[in-house]
């Protein structure tokens, strides 16, 4: 039998009118929009805009000031930095935005299933997740980078643990308004089974406030990333990725470009993300509104 | 029971010379003490099994992973004398089944007893004596730094909204919580300390120095009672940089915040009428709009001290600052599972007690929640 669909499903997600309303309204956002995109190409076609192999020592050509040999540079083991810093994007963006997506379905699916089933279940995950959220994250993050041992995958498994309880909280109590709405009732009223109400009905319509915190939270994710990486949390010291070319640059203080231009990479994708979710946030706080 | 009429700017008719201060009556009238009582006391109840939660997931995580400590503590030629590992297991407790080594945990923790640190093979609780104060100094010069620039770009921002100096002071605030701190210590220190010379590097006092002698921990507090004044010089500039660093993000966040809560405030009638009687338009903004706006505002502040008092990890590490951060971080990768225990209760307890201290403001700051 095929069960009705609810009406306000669609509602939930912007047309791409509204998109393109916001961004015209919103020129931080656009400007966001256009570095991250920039960013994302840079990383992809990085071999193409590059002259050297990020990993290729040139040992008689270390600690270079930026030339036309070097653009931005080359490091304590004759690497070229600006062909690093492009690199690094293909680790340092996904790892960002990996840690958010998965913070934010793993949240949201145990803030959906404990809102929408109540008792005892959402008491424990709320007392869990309180835990969590007192848990001092800095140290908690580092703790489970240190205790798994230092490499990508485990400073991304770091910050997914301690990510995902805002999610929780937010979507919780976004489907236990959502789950008194007559359209749940009709849907229950017609015969749909519990698993497909808050499949089709609930869940579809918490998803924009998720997306508002996902977008927020991405400029941070690449923060806290680089900073793992920096305190030697991250990836193996060979990959290229900004955090640890910073750390590196310490070293060498008076070699300040090796610091200086994977910090302003650095700080381009969060602040692209910033003027993102601020736009967004904005857009959608209907007290920041003009008159 | 308290009068909560005259506080209110709303009510506040009898303005017209615009010198009336909405403070007089809100200096008398206090928080009913039964009800105060009653709600710190619920609110104390609330935070004793978060607590437990803390040790429990501290403790779940510094075990139940593949790393061992032993690893992390003796080194690679300790590690193959049988001997040396049994010793370390034994000393440590290492040897007995996990269930009982938190026990004996809790046991010695509600005794006032942390444990001792691995690393230093001191009590915890020294090493946590030792290190907040640096912190403590430092988190209290950020969070001025950044209320005195969020707050005025809040204000600024929300009362000429949508003009450039909006824009600017938005564009600002957005950069302040996009630049990863850690470099902009390091072009800080590397401009106005190691090119420009203007102020200390890293440390809390120049290497030759005398540190005054220890009372409070604060390097400034302590340099001023012994009347060292050089000293507290010195530690005033050591103090200069890492407080921009942090300060910087910080006042994004309270301009954000600032701004949306002005901008709400200002949108109200009583501040069309205050206008309409002819107010000065600094006393609208200031006394009117920005006393109202205060909740959220002191809201922000809060976290983000709770959050300094947390200890920066990465700016501490920088500037080479002896404060909770760097205690937490050389807990971390070493492993030493009761000093991360330790600190990562006493930045538990820094939270529940600024969470309660700003709730106790609210009292003050809007007289509406005296009422409940």
């Amino acid at each position: 039998m095929q069960w009705p669909t609810c009406p306000f499903v669609n509602n939930s997600l912007p047309s791409t009118r509204t998109i393109t309303r916001f961004l015209r309204r919103n020129p931080l956002a656009t400007i966001g929009l256009i570095i991250f995109a920039a960013w994302v190409v840079i990383s992809v076609a990085a071999p193409a805009l590059t002259r050297y192999e990020p990993k290729k020592q040139q040992i008689a050509k270390r600690l270079q000031p930026p030339s036309a040999e070097f653009l931005f540079g080359s490091d304590q083991l004759g690497r070229d930095v600006q062909t690093r810093v492009f690199y690094s994007g293909r680790t340092s963006l996904p790892a960002g935005i990996v840690v958010v997506v998965v913070a934010a379905l793993i949240g949201s699916a145990i803030g959906a299933v404990a809102g929408f089933v109540g008792g005892w279940l959402d008491d424990v995950t709320m007392r869990v997740t309180e835990v969590f959220l007192a848990f001092p994250t800095i140290i908690l993050s580092m703790t489970i980078a240190a205790a798994l041992g230092p490499n990508l995958s485990n400073a991304v498994i770091a910050m997914v643990v301690v990510w995902w309880p805002n999610y929780t909280r937010m979507v919780r109590a976004q489907v236990m308004q959502v789950k008194t709405r007559e359209f749940v009732e009709a849907a229950r009223a017609l015969g749909a089974p519990e698993w497909r109400v808050l499949l089709r009905n609930v869940i579809p319509n918490c998803i924009a406030p998720v997306i508002v915190l996902a977008t927020a939270d991405l400029g941070t994710a690449i923060l806290v990333f680089a900073g793992l990486s920096f305190l030697g949390l991250g990836p193996d010291p060979s990959v290229p990725e900004w955090g640890r070319m910073i750390a590196d640059g310490i070293q060498f203080f008076d070699q300040w470009w090796m610091a200086l231009f994977p910090g302003l990479a650095i700080f381009m994708v969060a602040m692209a993300f910033n003027f993102i979710g601020d736009g967004i946030r904005d857009a959608l706080d209907p007290r920041l509104r003009g008159n | 029971m308290i009068d909560i009429t005259d506080t209110f700017d709303t009510s506040d008719t009898s303005d017209t010379s615009g010198t009336s201060d909405t403070s007089d009556t809100s200096d008398t009238s206090y928080p009913n003490p039964v009800s105060l009582f009653r709600f710190l006391i619920r609110r104390l109840l609330l935070t004793i099994p978060i607590l437990f939660g803390i040790t429990l997931l501290s403790f779940v995580i510094a075990r139940a992973v593949p790393s061992d400590p032993i690893v992390a503590n003796l080194g690679q030629r300790a590690m193959s004398d049988p001997k040396i590992v049994a010793a370390f297991r034994a000393e440590w407790g290492l040897d007995k089944p996990p269930h009982e080594q938190y026990l004996t945990y809790i046991g010695n923790l509600l005794q006032g007893n942390l444990g001792k640190s691995i690393k230093s093979r001191r009590p915890v609780i020294e090493d946590l004596k030792a290190f907040l104060p640096a912190t403590i100094e430092l988190a209290a010069s950020s969070i001025l730094v950044g209320i005195l620039m969020g707050v005025t770009l809040g204000v600024i921002s929300a009362v000429n909204r949508n003009r450039w100096v909006d824009h600017i002071a938005r564009f600002i605030s957005l950069i302040g919580v996009s630049l990863p701190v850690f470099w902009l210590a390091l072009v800080l220190l590397f401009v106005f300390y190691s090119r420009l010379g203007w102020v200390a590097g890293p440390g809390r006092l120049d290497p030759g120095m005398i540190a005054p002698p220890r009372l409070t921990g604060l390097m400034t507090i302590d340099a001023t009672l012994a009347g060292q004044w050089s000293t507290l010089g010195n530690a005033l500039s050591h103090l200069i940089l890492p407080s921009i660093t942090l300060g910087v993000f910080t006042a994004g966040l309270i301009t954000r915040v600032t701004r949306s809560a002005m901008l709400e405030v200002l949108g109200n009638d009583y501040i069309r009428t205050a206008r309409a009687k002819g107010l000065h338009e600094r006393m609208v903004i200031l006394k009117h709009a920005f006393r109202n706006a205060l909740v959220p505002v002191v809201t922000v502040i809060g976290f983000s001290f709770a959050n300094l008092l947390a200890g920066t990890v990465l700016t501490e590490k920088i500037f080479s600052w002896p404060g909770i951060g760097s205690y937490a971080f050389q807990a971390s990768t070493t492993l030493d599972f009761q000093a991360i225990m330790g600190v990562s209760l006493l930045i538990a307890v820094i939270f529940i007690a600024t969470n309660l201290v700003v709730d106790l403001l609210y009292f003050v700051l809007d007289p509406r929640m005296r009422k409940t």
